[in-house]
């Protein structure tokens, strides 16, 4: 398994590999919006995510624009795999003050409450069927990450994997990407590797 | 409230509600379908117009096939709401 390419984003600062794709300042609404219109991304329905799906999805991006210039079939052999160590707080945050204020739930707000609602989205958007992860933990694990890639690969039959990680708590959020082939020109996919591409913990992230 | 005006209340309504960030009152016309090829809206949209209807105008939508008529358009929410309200 090699890691065919990556990309992070981190406070309005998005980079494909080591290269500065775009940066922008405010809050993480504004930056996250800024940053969707600085890619020319054209997906309407980015607006109505919650900050999680959102940075999830603008990070991906570049993974899969790689994964389609190495002939991956996102379709039936592209799995995903999602990690974060904060969940949807945010949105139930959001949730539980809809109910309060209005007595109902409103739905576009409560499906963000799911904690692996970003591979759906991520899923419409590029058209991938292929089998997905959603793990939510606290302290990441580099070795489950590989873990959870060698089950997409070797029990699902997946070619490729995008993993992804997409924390956000308080006004703060991070993601990080990567594309992981079976085969291809890479680094060599191993716990410490993977670690310094996914997991690089960030001081703010609850550990619980 | 006179039909124009509920109209464009609801288009107003229909864009803070849906998030629809990229659409401006003036781009949707009163005839122009919701979902699909018009507007773009998919089924948790449709959960979102039911609550709409039920908070700004106290109007409750319990079936769907209802549903599928009354979110046609603009024309067919005001429609409904003038009757229902």
């Amino acid at each position: 398994m090699r890691i065919l390419a990556t990309s992070s984003l981190t406070d309005g600062v998005l980079r494909y590999g080591d290269r500065l794709v775009a940066q922008e300042t405010g809050d993480s609404e504004g930056s996250l919006r800024g940053l969707y219109h600085a890619t020319a991304m054209d997906h309407p329905k980015f607006h109505k995510m919650d900050l999680c799906s959102k940075a999830a999805l603008l990070v991906v991006e570049h993974p899969l624009n790689k994964a389609r210039e190495v002939g991956a079939d996102l379709k039936e052999r592209t799995g995903l795999l999602a990690i974060n160590s904060t969940g949807c707080r945010a949105t139930d945050g959001t949730h539980w003050q809809t109910l309060l204020e209005h007595g109902t739930a409103s739905p576009g707000i409560f499906v963000y409450t799911l904690a692996n609602i970003p591979n759906g989205e991520i899923g419409i958007r590029h058209g991938m069927h292929g089998p997905a992860i959603c793990l939510q933990t606290g302290p990441i694990r580099a070795e489950d990450i590989v873990l959870g890639v060698r089950l997409l690969m070797e029990r699902h039959g997946m070619q490729h994997v995008i993993c992804y990680r997409s924390d956000i708590f308080a006004d703060r959020y991070t993601a990080r990407a990567a594309l992981i082939g079976k085969e291809g020109e890479g680094v060599l996919v191993d716990p410490i590797t993977l670690s310094n591409t996914i997991v690089q913990d960030d001081p703010w992230i609850p550990k619980h | 409230m006179d039909t124009q005006a509920l109209k464009q209340q609801l288009k107003a309504q229909i864009i803070e509600q849906l998030n629809l960030e990229e659409v401006k009152v003036e781009d949707i016309s009163d005839d122009q379908a919701l979902f699909g090829d018009g507007l773009g809206l998919d089924s948790i949209d449709a959960l979102e117009l039911i609550v709409l209807l039920e908070r700004h105008y106290g109007i409750k939508i319990t079936d769907p096939k209802q549903g599928q008529d009354v979110f046609k358009n603009v024309n067919t929410m005001a429609e409904f709401i003038q009757k229902n309200s």
